[in-house]
């Protein structure tokens, strides 16, 4: 499979009380076409940074090089909250990525909405409402939805069901991993969850300190783990799902 | 909940202030019982009647009438101020917000040195340039009143636009303008709305205090802080001639107050 994304010598420094502090620092990784490529992590890792950097959202401090082989990679954000615009209608949202591009006419926008509403499993009558008036769950689909309408090759789901209760994570999971057959998409899955990482993901990084620390297939790393610090990973979760 | 009741009695009331204004504005506009500027030397300083329920000044004038279109000058001047106040602070805080770099630091530093010169020689300044009269205290007070909106408008803009949804619609190739017109813009209003009625209120006291001191609207024409100043003379004999005016820009401003405190916050 060729790469979708290859991440070289990569490095995110922030300032923290003036010293320079690295949220990222040295990663190299590949992402190869329509693979789902685990991230996992303690909090505060450098995840989040890493996956703004890539996408070069994040600019300043950052070092290395990102090549995408993929046009308009997306992203779908940790809190679904803050990543709907809370003036707008969630029809209005929707439309806003084929909207920018300006290519399809409002009735084929629609039609496109539509369409994509059925595959993440919303109502229609969705379309009129605001994201406040939401669930978490809802919100959450909704952002997936969007950040699949331009139909990308690649998506980094930055966390995407952290911020939910445990059987709407289950059903927003099943949703990325059937989306994920259905499209084909590359995804770059970030979770401090092992678990959910083992679920969803092919191959698996570790992070620690903002560095890699180890890489491989799922199988490898979950039951042959090479690093110290992935060891006493694996072994805190295998006490943890025994209970 | 009792926070909730205060803030509906308090809604309650700003709205009944603002509406006795409304109402003396209107009718400033449509019919006043006298010429606000008609002298009747026989009516000098009369009293309190049901002829003249306020009384009338040193030159006979009435001076509810003169009151009722003193209302109208003071809410057309903060209102064309807060105009002023709020378009230009819109344009510089959304520019310097967005872009942040060196517009930000050239724009702001401009901002500072407005904000640290008086507003009353920076009127004296334009009002000595354009030679006094209503449309210079406007533009005066205009400039006078940019930069505070310029600041909170850039404060907001630079929380909104780190938003995770912001970062969304940049992936999806919307252009600098998109962004800010469609996904920045709208969700300003609630900031807007507290920082208007504020805004308005610091016009009022502005615009007053300017005519006091003879920098906005001329003699004799009302204004109700020229009628404070007119009223300075008289004030032993005849202090009506300066309790109605103020009593009308203090209620104006408990109003907007009142008002802008209860809507604080409420979505
Ligand atoms: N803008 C910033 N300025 C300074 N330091 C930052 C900034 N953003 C992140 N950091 C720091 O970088 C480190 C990594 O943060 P990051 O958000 O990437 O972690 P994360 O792995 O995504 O954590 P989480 O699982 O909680 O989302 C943290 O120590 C954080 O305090
Ligand atoms: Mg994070």
């Amino acid at each position: 499979m060729a790469n979708i994304l290859e991440v070289r010598n990569l490095s995110v420094e922030f300032k923290k009380d003036k010293k320079p502090f690295f949220a990222v620092s040295d990663v190299s990784f590949d992402v190869k076409e329509g693979e789902i490529l685990g991230l996992a992590g303690e909090s505060g890792c450098g995840k989040s940074s890493l996956s703004r950097a890539i996408l070069g959202i994040q600019k300043k401090g950052v070092t290395g090089s990102v090549k995408h082989f993929a046009k308009r990679p997306q992203m779908v954000f940790q809190d679904p909250a803050g990543s709907l615009n809370p003036s707008q209608k969630i029809g209005f949202i929707l439309e806003e990525p084929i909207r920018v591009k300006g290519n399809f006419d409002k009735a084929e926008r629609k039609r496109r909405v539509k369409d994509m509403l059925k595959k993440v499993d919303l109502d229609e009558e969705i379309l009129d409402r605001y994201p406040n008036e939401l669930s978490g769950g809802q919100r959450q689909r909704v952002c997936i939805a969007a950040a699949l309408m331009q139909e990308p090759k690649f998506l980094i789901a930055d966390e995407p069901v952290s911020a939910l209760d445990v059987t709407v994570q289950s059903q927003i999971l099943e949703l990325l991993k059937r989306l994920h057959k259905e499209l084909g998409i590359a995804i770059l899955f970030i979770s401090h969850d092992l678990r959910v990482v083992y679920n969803l993901c092919d191959r698996v990084m570790v992070m620690k300190s903002g560095k890699i620390v180890e890489m491989g297939e799922l199988q490898d790393v979950y039951f042959n783990p090479q690093h110290p610090y992935t060891k006493s990973l694996m072994d805190a979760a295998k006490t943890k799902y025994l209970k | 909940m009792d926070k909730t009741k205060t803030r509906n009695v308090k809604f309650i009331l700003g709205l009944t202030l603002t509406g006795i204004i409304l109402v003396m504005m209107i009718a400033g506009i449509v019919h006043t019982p006298y010429d606000p500027m008609a002298m009747d030397l026989s009516a000098k300083l009369e009293g309190v009647s049901f002829k003249h329920i306020m009384g009338c000044d040193n030159f006979g004038r009435d001076i509810f009438s003169r009151v009722l279109v003193g209302v109208r000058e003071t809410m057309f001047v903060a209102a064309a101020v807060v105009f002023i106040g709020t378009f230009v602070g819109i344009i510089i805080g959304t520019v310097t917000g967005y872009f942040g770099g060196w517009v930000d630091e050239i724009l702001m530093r401009f901002n500072d040195a407005v904000l640290a010169f008086p507003s009353v020689l920076l009127a004296l300044l334009v009002i000595g340039i354009m030679g006094g009269g209503t449309k210079a205290l406007i533009i005066a007070l205009g400039i006078a009143f940019v930069p505070s909106f310029a600041r909170i408008i850039r404060g907001e803009v630079l929380r909104i636009r780190n938003l995770d949804y912001i970062q969304c619609v940049r992936l999806y190739g919307a252009s600098h303008l998109r962004i800010i017109v469609v996904h920045i813009l709208p969700n300003l209003r609630t900031v807007l709305l507290s920082s208007v009625l504020i805004g308005f209120n610091n016009a009022v006291l502005a615009e007053a205090g300017m005519s006091y001191l003879g920098m906005g609207a001329q003699p004799p024409y009302p204004s109700l802080g020229l009628m404070l100043s007119e009223a300075q003379g008289v004030i032993y004999s005849n202090p009506w001639n300066a309790v109605f005016p103020g009593l009308v820009i203090v209620i104006m401003i408990l109003g907007f107050s009142l008002l802008s405190d209860s809507l604080e916050k409420k979505t």
